[in-house]
């Protein structure tokens, strides 16, 4: 492009400014504005003189900096009370189901009942229960195997054992009875499917009886010894031995 | 209030005062209309951008920060924003040859001695006026803003939100733009009589 248009369109878009220079909004457009202003500032002049006036002798805003907090304040306390009374409902009103045994193809049972009477009453535990529900679990279980926590007899520690093995038809369950610490030969282990550490065949092993109202044993579970660890990997009481205990006796958690 | 600067009038303004909103509104108003009036060619929406933008500065004088523009680039980037909603909610583009029925004519008053010369001054404004409207958007509001409104780069560049390298070759591009448009203008042979059909005289003096 030479000069010349460009000249001219310099020239021609002056002319054009110039002609434009006089044009304005009209009158209308500055009373309307102003009516708006005047309409805008005595809303601020209300809600002004309805807030309390802020305390000048304070260095920081408080009611300012709560005015703009309470809201999220207040939602995230009650997410929390939510979350809190959810867990604690979950852990404590959640109802535990009762053990189940199964009955359908229950354990045979090669030594008869009144073999498992106890060889030494360690000590009796008297405890009261109430349809077979378990201790309330505080921590999350890790990994589900066929161990438990019992609890110590004397010292208070807690002790691993094995299920509940029922000893009756699961409708003659008690509803309440007593849990009773003995000692029963270690061969008692293999009527119920569990290996047996050959080893230590010799000695007996704890179990606690589950004993009804009537003085009948209903059910069974071993406890493992307070020994060295060693040997008792392949007593059952844990899955190493590549043994397990029939899914249908393990305890729903 | 003519010594006082815009931001000193504004702070007044945020108090109430009545008279430092208008005078901020005289000081300002015609350079926002006519803004709106160059980019979109129509005098209600340039009106309609006028009173949103000083309803902006009434509600939202606030966010004017005096450290990062002066008050009328801020003000001019509202208003260009306000032009480019209404421009493309109603996507009215201004064509060159549109069809103008009787409503719609031009009313000069031609002055001085020479009322041809006065009535081609005229025809050529005109006609610079509807090049301008056919730009595109990006390089409408360069050449509005820097040949019309005679604002400089900076100023332009502050209003757009670009750098002063673009608005210059926003600039040359626009006006390279109007010159082929003109060109075509004037050598269409239609163009002419079609305009010349558009003008009414009303009054020689």
């Amino acid at each position: 492009m030479n000069e010349t248009p460009n000249h001219q369109l310099d020239e021609a878009l002056r002319a054009l400014a110039e002609t434009d220079a006089q044009h304005e909004a009209a009158p209308r457009l500055e009373a309307a504005l102003l009516k708006a202003f005047r309409q805008q500032h005595a809303e601020e002049k209300v809600l002004t003189a309805s807030q309390p006036a802020p305390d000048s002798t304070r260095g920081f805003a408080w009611s300012s900096l709560f005015a703009r907090w309470s809201y999220p304040l207040a939602a995230a306390a009650l997410l929390l009370v939510g979350f809190a009374w959810w867990n604690w409902r979950a852990v404590e009103v959640a109802p535990v189901p009762k053990q189940e045994f199964a009955t359908s193809s229950p354990t045979p049972l090669a030594t008869p009942l009144n073999e498992l009477a106890p060889v030494e009453n360690i000590e009796p535990q008297p405890k009261q229960f109430a349809s077979f529900r378990k201790p309330r679990r505080l921590t999350p279980k890790a990994n589900p195997t066929n161990k438990q926590i019992a609890p110590g007899a004397a010292s208070g520690e807690e002790e691993i054992a094995t299920e509940f093995f029922p000893l009756v038809n699961e409708n003659a369950l008690p509803e309440r009875g007593q849990l009773r610490r003995v000692q029963v030969p270690r061969s008692t282990l293999i009527n119920f499917g569990l290996p047996v550490n050959a080893e230590r065949l010799e000695f007996p092993i704890n179990a606690d009886l589950l004993v009804g109202e009537d003085g009948g044993a209903r059910a069974i579970r071993f406890v493992q010894d307070r020994f060295p660890a060693g040997n008792f990997i392949n007593n059952g009481f844990n899955n190493q031995s590549g043994r397990s205990i029939p899914a249908a006796y393990r305890n729903k958690r | 209030m003519t010594g006082t600067t815009d931001y000193e009038l504004l702070q007044q303004m945020k108090t109430g005062d009545e008279e430092a909103f208008v005078a901020l509104y005289r000081r300002r108003q015609a350079s926002v209309y006519r803004f709106a009036l160059r980019m979109c060619g129509s005098e209600a929406i340039a009106e309609d951008v006028t009173q949103e933008v000083f309803m902006v500065l009434m509600r939202e004088a606030e966010k004017f920060d005096a450290r990062r523009a002066q008050l009328t680039t801020w003000l001019m980037g509202i208003a260009r924003n306000q032009v480019l909603k209404h421009l493309e909610r109603e996507r009215r583009w201004v064509a060159f040859s549109s069809d103008n029925d009787g409503d719609d004519q031009m009313d000069f008053v031609f002055q001085g001695a020479d009322p041809f010369a006065a009535f081609a001054h005229k025809l050529t404004v005109e006609k610079v006026r509807q090049a301008v409207l056919t730009l595109p958007p990006h390089y409408r509001e360069v050449v509005v803003l820097c040949e019309l409104q005679e604002m400089s780069y900076a100023e332009t560049a502050d209003v757009l939100g670009c750098a002063i390298g673009t608005v210059r070759s926003r600039l040359h591009r626009g006006k390279a733009l109007l010159c082929e448009t003109l060109r075509a203008v004037h050598e269409s042979p239609k163009a002419e009589p079609q305009d010349f059909a558009s003008l009414r005289l009303v009054k020689t003096i």
